[in-house]
């Protein structure tokens, strides 16, 4: 199968690959209204947006395992309840990013042995310990070797930024932010 | 001015009083004021100043009592015959300022009345405020001790006139501070060395030489207190504007110094408003004639007579002990006594060939300075001074050569100039506690018996050693009243590194406290706007989202403000970096902006400073947009930089409106902009001034109306030995 994880929109083809539908079925659907999308312009090709396709296979109860498995993992790791609140609604509004959440530096770590995330949104000054020391202590787990993090937090001191980026943070983005430059930094740090 | 957590601008050393007898010796002559003056100063300070006191000044002087009728025509419109009609028909501060003129400002004037109207202006206004606002204090002595309080200003004028304005210029201020950098004294202690000479009562020579100190350190005890408080109050007043005033942080400061005064501050706009026209009122005196005019002869020195006529030793004496008085200055002492032995010799020993025109010489010894007056003529530098040694044994011989005892007391040859290469003899004399006193220089043909001058000889030693004792206790004296104010000053500046120490605490906490609301703010609305498909509306969020961006940038300003960055101090190459941080800012993109064009002229041997590279960009990166602001980028603007006495002088010279004053004295105070409300939050400067002061460097400006702007900038040149 094709790695849709990072796709936001699809063919007809890849549509079919992920319901498990034959091409000619996703056509007719798309072209009834069942399954929304668009054409691409001057030309009759369709294309269906992540959500609209995500929508269609919960009305059809068809399993999501294809299309889910590939979504990117996200654990936000923030004190602040509405901050978390704000990501998680504009990361799964995305449909891209499976999002999990942590308010303290020790249930960051626990979160993050039981998720396995593929990147880490970390505020740098937690309640419990700062970023810096959540940083060093994922660095030294073998199993979360892979596991990319970015900081995100409001102070600006750049020697403190350079020591977060020593202790092993992959990046750091200032508070408040443009939420599609993080959203895109979240997959060019996960691609990359 | 100026001036800053870093240890900024160096603090001045250790304020050498006795540098002041150097310009001492330009003041020892000044004619003293007359009797009748003192008298009325005096009587001012007890509220019973008459009509007969004013008539008996005007009487002393053709040329006051003519200033004086000619005013009183001007204020009637007819011919006024009397003094004493004269002094009715004008204000009483009228009469005092032309008599302060003409007694104390003429004197040090000569032919430069316009170099002084400055100051006198200035003095005047001050003078106008304290006597409005004297309460119970008596009027007429608030508007006196306010117009006298600078004139050590005018002393220094008179003794450097070509370099005293021109040095307070290049320092970008004028305070004591700036002066004891300078010059190692200030218009202070000149000014009290001022008054000590002419004997000035004491309540004005408190204000002359406390008027700087803080007022917590004015001791409550003394008479004067609350009149030095009130011309402190009066030149706060007089150097702001009403709008000024009514700035916050002024206004705090102007109820606090008012309420030490007892004046309601709601009283001091309708003050100022009044101002102008009283000022014009005094300016109708009519400076030049009362300047030109000759003194009268009786306010000559009163020992002139004794170094020309031969008198018998009684005579000489008589004289001496005259002229003593306590409150006779040292020179004055030395010089009496000089004349005192000049002619008592001319009787008592039959000079050689043309041994009757070498002049006696008496020195004293006051802690480490040798103080020498000549018998000479007036004017012929008859007094010098020069640091000596201390705690000096007096040779037990009564004669010895003149330059074996100078020698033993001054370490350099300087003193051999004052001796011309004549062969003078020297009396050793001896103060109280068994160290040398001074002496009294002979030429060595009319030196004469002990026995023959001993009366002399001891009069002479009891007023040098008593008078050198309270000259040393005056020294002591004007150095603990510096002490104190550099350590008002220490006080200030550990009271300002305190505050930004708890600012930069604030702005860490406010960073994070506030970024975190502002994020969901700025979040939240830009999830909306995707949801939004109106233009108008999305607009609206897009405005919510800049906005918090705006708050947050300024919570990181405040932050960066307060905690600056410890520089990293390096050996910079300067035409590299402000070749390309001049090609970075005419690169850059808009809407910073930029200026037409920039001329850097760099001299050969001033390559290299010692400074954090990145800290110094951004100072000149913020001084180039400033400059483009100012000259609307349509001039060129300027960037020099040559060699200051061991340090680097970088200027960014623009040709915009300039600064009035009120900006000028402004400029360096966050938060205070020139320009329009939303252009600028008017940290740009202030971080500046930090970021040099903490490579240890200065920077101040030069600007007026009209005239552009030049900010300078001294940093520590790289020497030699520093690697990159």
């Amino acid at each position: 199968m094709s790695d849709h994880r990072h796709k936001t929109v699809f063919t007809t083809g890849e549509a079919a690959e992920i319901c498990g539908l034959s091409q000619q079925t996703i056509i007719r659907c798309f072209d009834s209204g069942q399954l929304s999308g668009f054409r691409v312009p001057a030309s009759r090709f369709r294309r269906i947006p992540r959500d609209k396709l995500l929508k269609f296979m919960k009305e059809h109860r068809i399993p999501l395992d294809a299309l889910e498995s590939d979504r990117v993992k996200v654990l936000v790791v923030d004190d602040d309840p509405d901050i978390i609140e704000m990501f998680v609604d504009a990361l799964t509004k995305d449909g891209r990013f499976e999002v999990r959440t942590a308010r303290t530096g020790f249930d960051a770590g626990v979160e993050a042995n039981r998720f396995r995330p593929d990147i880490m949104i970390l505020d740098y000054m937690l309640p419990d310990i700062n970023g810096n020391v959540v940083c060093k202590t994922i660095r030294e787990s073998e199993e979360l070797q892979q596991m990319r993090i970015l900081i995100i937090s409001g102070v600006i001191n750049k020697s403190e930024i350079d020591t977060l980026l020593q202790a092993g943070a992959d990046d750091f983005i200032k508070k408040p932010f443009n939420i599609s430059t993080v959203v895109d930094r979240i997959v060019e740090l996960v691609q990359g | 001015m100026a001036d800053c957590t870093q240890m900024p601008q160096p603090l001045p050393g250790v304020p050498t009083s006795r540098q002041l007898d150097l310009l001492v010796e330009q003041l020892a002559m000044l004619p003293p004021l007359p009797a009748p003056f003192l008298r009325a100063l005096n009587r001012c300070w007890e509220g019973e100043l008459s009509l007969e006191d004013l008539q008996l000044c005007l009487e002393a002087d053709p040329a006051v009592s003519a200033a004086m009728r000619s005013l009183a025509n001007e204020f009637i419109g007819q011919s006024v015959d009397s003094d004493v009609q004269a002094l009715a028909q004008t204000p009483l501060h009228h009469c005092l300022a032309l008599l302060v003129w003409r007694w104390v400002y003429a004197p040090l004037i000569g032919s430069r009345v316009e170099s002084y109207r400055p100051l006198w202006r200035q003095s005047l206004r001050q003078a106008l405020l304290a006597e409005q606002a004297a309460g119970e204090l008596p009027a007429c002595s608030a508007f006196l001790a306010s117009l006298l309080h600078d004139v050590g200003r005018a002393g220094l004028l008179h003794c450097l006139p070509k370099a005293y304005d021109r040095l307070l210029r290049s320092a970008g201020a004028s305070s004591p501070q700036v002066e004891m950098q300078l010059l190692a004294t200030d218009h202070l202690l000149l000014g009290r060395r001022l008054a000590m000479h002419w004997q000035l009562p004491s309540y004005i020579q408190d204000c002359i030489w406390l008027h700087h100190q803080p007022p917590e350190a004015l001791p409550q005890e003394l008479a004067s207190t609350r009149l030095i408080k009130l011309i402190q109050w009066a030149r706060f007043v007089s150097s702001h504007s009403v709008a000024e005033l009514a700035q916050v942080r002024l206004q705090a400061k102007l109820e606090q110094m008012s309420q030490a005064v007892g004046v309601a501050p709601q009283a001091v706009p309708a003050m100022l408003a009044d101002l102008p026209i009283q000022l014009s009122s005094l300016e109708m005196i009519d400076l030049a004639p009362l300047t030109d005019r000759p003194m009268p002869r009786p306010a000559r020195k009163g020992n002139d007579a004794l170094a020309t006529t031969p008198a018998a030793q009684p005579g000489a004496l008589t004289a001496l002990t005259a002229s003593l008085r306590p409150e006779t200055s040292l020179p004055e002492v030395c010089r009496g006594i000089a004349q005192a032995f000049a002619s008592t010799l001319a009787i008592e020993s039959a000079p050689a060939d043309g041994a009757g025109d070498q002049p006696c010489f008496a020195f004293a010894l006051a802690g480490s300075t040798c103080l020498a007056a000549s018998s000479g003529p007036v004017g012929s530098r008859c007094v010098r001074s020069w640091q000596c040694r201390t705690h000096v044994r007096p040779p037990e011989q009564y004669l010895l050569p003149a330059d074996e005892v100078l020698a033993r007391l001054i370490q350099d040859q300087s003193w051999k100039e004052l001796l011309s290469g004549i062969e003078y003899d020297c009396i050793p004399l001896a103060g109280s506690d068994g160290r040398m006193s001074g002496g009294i220089l002979l030429p060595r043909q009319r030196s004469v018996p002990r026995e023959t001058i001993a009366p002399l000889l001891d009069l002479a030693r009891f007023a040098i050693s008593s008078c050198a004792d309270r000259a040393e206790a005056d020294h002591l004296a004007e150095e603990s009243a510096a002490a104190t104010r550099r350590l008002a000053q220490v006080q200030q500046f550990l009271a300002e590194a305190q505050a930004l120490a708890s600012v930069g605490e604030m702005a860490a906490g406010a960073a994070h406290e506030m970024n975190n609301p502002l994020t969901v703010i700025s979040g939240r609305a830009q999830l909306l706007a995707r949801r939004l498909t109106e233009p108008k509306d999305r607009q609206d969020m897009e405005l919510i989202v800049r906005k918090a961006d705006e708050l947050s940038e300024l919570a990181t300003q405040l932050l960066s403000f307060a905690q600056p960055q410890d520089p990293k101090p390096q050996v910079v190459s300067l035409p590299e970096l402000l070749t390309q941080t001049v090609q970075e800012a005419a690169n850059q993109a808009q809407p910073k902006p930029r200026c037409q064009s920039v001329d850097i002229d760099i001299q050969p041997d001033c390559g290299r400073v010692r400074c954090d590279a990145q800290q110094l960009h951004d100072v000149v990166q913020e001084l180039l947009v400033n400059a483009a602001i100012a000259s609307k980028g349509r001039a060129a603007v300027q960037i020099r930089a040559d060699n200051a006495d061991g340090a680097v002088r970088v200027q960014v010279i623009d040709n915009g409106p300039g600064m009035n004053s009120a900006t000028l004295a402004m400029a360096f105070v966050p938060f205070f902009s020139s320009r329009p409300a939303g252009r600028g939050r008017g940290l740009g400067l202030s971080q500046a001034l930090r970021k040099i002061q903490a490579n240890g460097g200065r920077m101040w400006i030069e600007s007026q109306s009209g005239a552009g702007t030049t900010v300078i900038i001294e940093l520590p040149k790289a020497e030699p030995e520093d690697r990159q």
